[in-house]
């Protein structure tokens, strides 16, 4: 074998968010990166939007409490949960910013720089979620900043995603904000057939990426448009590959700025964030690669993935958790692809009985979702004596434990910190072996070929 | 104060038996008020195995109640016949050497076979085919994931039924026949005359708070696992001995017949095919707790999958997606095994203990709730003068008039086939009004739950016309949120239509979203593993993560 990417600075294993801001910041640190995945993970399903923290302390009411800067909510989370990777990385935490202005920059289609304060978006059950940076299709719909008067369109092609219930949490959560806001909702027809009467979210997408269909939707929308309306809000269906675009040309052809809520799973939003992750690990020269990992040698940086050995100077481990794959619970938990301890809260779980790790109240921080290896602060994950595993080896997103985005609401801001991190820090590991190797060996046995 | 209303039966409780004597007495023309602390069947009517059968395991203490629950598991079909499904049974008999079986091997095998030919006489009752003897190699081809160690055989044929919904039917029969049923609305003291007689009932409206009295010249107790409560209220004792039931719900229909095996101490329990998914089934044990707070416990879990792991070894592969878990109101006895127990049933007149006017219905089994109802109904229109006679087993309930074609209202209403198939199972002959629903206003041709198969339109008619008081009750009359995914795709646009349906604010629409997969979840807890931790995380994902209902969603 002689496929000059057989031997690699840097192997990301895992390409949702935590995986690909890894292989990024490695490449802008000069290494040689692959990214190794096995399917779509939760970054695809995700809202598209990036939460970094609320704050911890406000209770669910105060909605001008949860306005405050992702920095202050992180350092917030760091102080209250020292095994969060807010906590165990908080003297890092000052770089917070630098990693999401990072994110932004490298998704350009998407994403402008994080905002001063958390923005409150309207969501599909009529509640309003703190987000620190959304998708420029998303953004305009914060309830501190919605204009007085604003139309929720519904699509009778998408019965799932209710007008009703939206245009009235907003206006819940405006009083709440002591605005006043009026919300009207609007049933369009615009998808409908009789044959088929419902249509996936990707396929509504799909058919709004088309040329000139922004601009039909809109002129069949106008003449419903009550008078007064300054706003519209939309299904989280605003085009797949042409988001912002779609938005724009809804926005130039009603007259009206247009945005689009946040969406649950299936996401178009996060399909398309997924897919903007991608373009610019293409970009960056990243090697892509699907198949099943394998460590052959951990130490001697030995990998299969697929059927093709790979051999790597470090790595990032970024393969999420029970849906990503990375942790796995069957019968015992484990984490999947190099059997390294899993720990929840403070204790370390193997064996036993999942309940105990589960509070009957649906709606509380569950201990089992917090589930994932332990990392030292130089993000390294740590075997069960608390050395780490390999002075090579990082952790990145939700297979590192102590966070539950269900819960403390901080899920693609810790993939991106994280990864952010790890990348550099990978990068940095592979730099150090090369130098210390100097040019005396080749990088693989297969190099040598 | 509202005027007091007088009614001749007052029945409290909600499950099988009470809205069984509702509908009797109804229809005798009894003018009935039934009261049900929260929905129909959320007690043990609804927690039990989903089966109308003949009880072939009491044969072996107690005869009469397999031939009476045969019977009136034959009018149950001749009511509501779309809304049973036959459920054929393999009992495998092993041995650790198949060749050369042991004594106690044949003793057990020849043993069975007879109990079964007993049993065949009570078959044709309710339809029910004569067992059949099976070589191992027929058990094989039939039910593939069986463990290869057999001698031999032997089919049982059973009938399954959605229990919810036999309840609901009841209730919605009994009102049609000009009874009032109040669910939740919970008894929390009775009036008295005074020689003492229980005249009537005093009644929190457990969603409003509001209290009313009613009068009644009879008040009957059929509260199942919360009976002795009510009658410790009228000052009087009712026994029994409570048995907790535990079930496992598993992610599809896992074999193709139900199969029984033996658990570790030697009673029988089984894995059924029910409706989309698999039943395992159930544990026996003693339980003094609260009824109000019924919990699964992990060795009850594993207690049922060491069971079937006996039979079926690929079962600690299966994704199990719930448990659930009821009470066995069985009649007071000491010094027997919890099997052992009768399952009759007993009618108490409270009149002896300072209590006229008051009964309890207590025991019995789902297969012959109906002769249950019968019997304490002829004891109350006797008391009242009326002689009417009971017709509960000659009327059908809604919708078992004529059990609808499927492929032709598929066509003339082009709705996918799978979706008018399980509308017919539940709704029989009312499936049709659920189509025109559909016609009439097309977005309802969507599916709500596509796990289940139920559309819109048919959530939709069971908001308008089954009595759904709360989100939750939906699950119970067309299984919204039962499949795999529980409900992570369904349950907020479930909650958005019930808010559509009922005129309830955002915030209202989310405490009825929250209720609903805290519910659910508590089922889930015990069990999550596997595959199944992935499909909580999105569901997380999705109620909490996206949608916040635990975060800043403002109370109002």
């Amino acid at each position: 074998m002689s496929n000059p990417h057989d031997a690699v600075d840097v192997l990301v294993i895992g390409g949702g968010m935590a995986g690909a801001m890894a292989a990024l910041s490695a490449a802008r640190a000069g290494a040689r990166v692959l990214v190794a995945r096995r399917a779509l993970g939760a970054t695809a399903v995700s809202s598209g939007a990036v939460d970094v923290a609320p704050d911890p302390t406000a209770p669910p009411s105060d909605l001008q409490g949860q306005r405050l800067s992702p920095d202050q909510g992180a350092a917030a989370v760091a102080r209250l949960h020292p095994t969060h990777p807010y906590g165990v990385l908080r003297d890092q935490l000052f770089r917070l910013g630098e990693a999401l202005r990072f994110c932004a920059s490298s998704l350009p289609d998407l994403f402008d720089a994080p905002g001063e304060r958390n923005a409150l978006l309207p969501t599909p059950m009529g509640t309003v979620k703190p987000t620190a940076m959304a998708q420029r299709a998303q953004r305009g719909a914060d309830v501190a900043g919605l204009p007085e008067s604003v139309l929720v369109v519904e699509f009778q092609a998408l019965p799932s995603y209710d007008a009703r219930m939206v245009a009235g949490g907003l206006e819940e959560a405006a009083r709440a904000l002591g605005r006043k806001l009026a919300a009207v909702p609007l049933t369009s027809k615009y998808f409908r057939t009789v044959e088929d009467p419902h249509r996936p979210v990707h396929e509504l997408a799909a058919m709004l990426d088309a040329d000139g269909a922004a601009e039909a939707l809109a002129s069949e929308l106008k003449p419903q448009v009550p008078r007064g309306v300054q706003a519209v809000l939309f299904p989280p269906v605003l085009g797949r590959a042409r988001a912002a675009d779609v938005a724009a040309r809804l926005s130039a052809a009603l007259g009206l700025p247009c945005w689009e809520q946040l969406s649950v799973a299936p996401s178009v939003p996060g399909v398309r964030l997924q897919e903007a992750l991608d373009r610019a690990l293409r970009g960056a020269g990243v090697e892509l690669a699907e198949g099943a990992v394998e460590c052959r040698d951990l130490q001697a940086g030995s990998w299969v993935i697929g059927e093709r050995p790979v051999a790597a100077r470090a790595a990032v481990l970024a393969t999420g958790k029970f849906l990503g794959g990375g942790i796995e619970r069957a019968g015992r938990f484990r984490e999947t692809v190099l059997g390294l301890p899993v720990f929840a809260g403070a204790r370390r779980v193997g064996e036993e009985y999942v309940g105990d790790l589960l509070d009957e109240r649906v709606e509380s921080d569950q201990v089992a979702f917090r589930a994932g290896v332990r990392i030292d602060e130089a993000l390294r994950p740590v075997r069960a004596d608390g050395v780490p595993a390999s002075p090579a080896l990082f952790a990145a997103g939700s297979v590192i434990r102590g966070y539950d985005p269900a819960s403390d609401k901080t899920g693609l801001g810790v993939a991106i910190f994280t990864g952010y991190l790890a990348g550099e820090a990978a990068a940095a590991a592979s730099k150090k072996s090369q130098e210390a190797q100097g040019s005396m060996r080749p990088l693989t046995s297969s190099a040598s070929s | 104060m509202t005027p007091l209303v007088q009614f001749d039966l007052i029945v409290i409780g909600g499950g099988v038996n009470g809205t069984g004597i509702a509908r009797d007495a109804a229809m005798r023309g009894l003018k009935t008020l039934m009261l049900e602390k929260r929905d129909v069947a959320s007690g043990a009517s609804g927690a039990n195995s989903g089966m109308i059968h003949g009880g072939i395991r009491y044969l072996r203490y107690d005869r009469k109640v397999t031939e009476l629950a045969c019977i009136d598991s034959g009018y149950i079909q001749r009511i509501v016949p779309h809304l049973l499904f036959r459920i054929p049974f393999i009992y495998p008999l092993s041995s650790a050497n198949p060749e050369h079986r042991t004594a106690y091997e044949r003793y057990i095998h020849y043993g069975t076979e007879v109990v079964m030919g007993v049993y065949d006489l009570y078959q044709p009752y309710k339809r029910g085919l004569p067992h059949v003897r099976l070589s191992p190699e027929e058990v094989y081809e039939l039910e593939p994931g069986i463990r290869r160690n057999l001698f031999a055989g032997l089919s049982m044929d059973e009938w399954g039924i959605d229990p919810h919904r036999l309840c609901a039917l009841n209730a919605q029969s009994a009102a049609r026949h000009g009874a009032t049923v109040l669910t939740y609305h919970q008894v929390h003291g009775f009036l008295r005359g005074p020689d003492g007689r229980v005249q009537g009932v005093q009644v929190r409206d457990a969603r409003t708070g509001a209290h009313r009295e009613y009068r009644g010249k009879l008040v009957v107790n059929v509260g199942g696992a919360w009976a002795p409560k009510i009658a410790s209220m009228a000052g009087v004792t009712v026994r029994m001995r409570p048995g907790k039931g535990v079930h496992l719900t598993l992610d599809r229909r896992l074999s193709n017949y139900g199969v029984i095996s033996s658990a570790v101490d030697g009673r029988q329990i089984f894995v059924m095919p029910h409706e989309q998914t698999s039943i395992i089934g159930t544990t026996d044990d003693d339980y003094y707790g609260d009824p109000d707070d019924l919990r699964v416990t992990q060795d009850e879990v594993e207690y049922l999958l060491e069971g079937i792991e006996h039979v079926f070894p690929s079962i600690r592969e299966a994704r199990i997606l719930r448990t659930w878990a009821g009470i066995r109101t069985t009649l007071y006895e000491y010094g027997q095994l919890e099997d052992a127990l009768s399952r009759e049933h007993a009618i108490y007149d409270h009149a002896a203990e300072g209590a006229p006017g008051f009964y309890t219905l207590l025991g019995g089994k789902l297969a012959s709730f109906r002769i249950q109802s019968e019997e304490f109904t002829d004891v109350a229109a006797k008391q009242l003068g009326n002689d009417q006679p009971c017709r509960t087993h000659v009327e059908v309930l809604p919708g078992g008039e004529k059990f609808p074609d499927v492929p032709g209202l598929s066509e003339a209403y082009r709705l996918p086939e799978p979706i008018v198939g399980r509308m017919a199972y539940r709704h029989g002959a009312n499936a049709e009004k659920i189509c025109e629903l559909a016609a009439a206003e097309p977005s309802l041709r969507a599916p709500l739950c596509r796990c289940e198969q139920t559309s819109y339109a048919e959530a939709v008619y069971c908001l308008r016309e089954e009595n759904v008081r709360k989100l939750t009750d939906l699950r119970r009359r067309c299984r919204v949120g039962m499949g795999p995914c529980q409900g992570a795709r369904c349950a907020a646009p479930a909650a958005a239509l019930f808010a559509r349906e009922r005129g309830l604010s955002s915030s209202e629409a989310r405490m009825e979203l929250l209720d609903f997969v805290g519910a659910r979840f508590k089922g889930r807890r015990p069990v999550l593993d596997g595959e199944q931790m992935a499909q909580e995380e999105l569901n997380r994902g999705n109620h909490f993560t996206v949608g916040n209902l635990d975060g800043s969603a403002p109370r109002e």
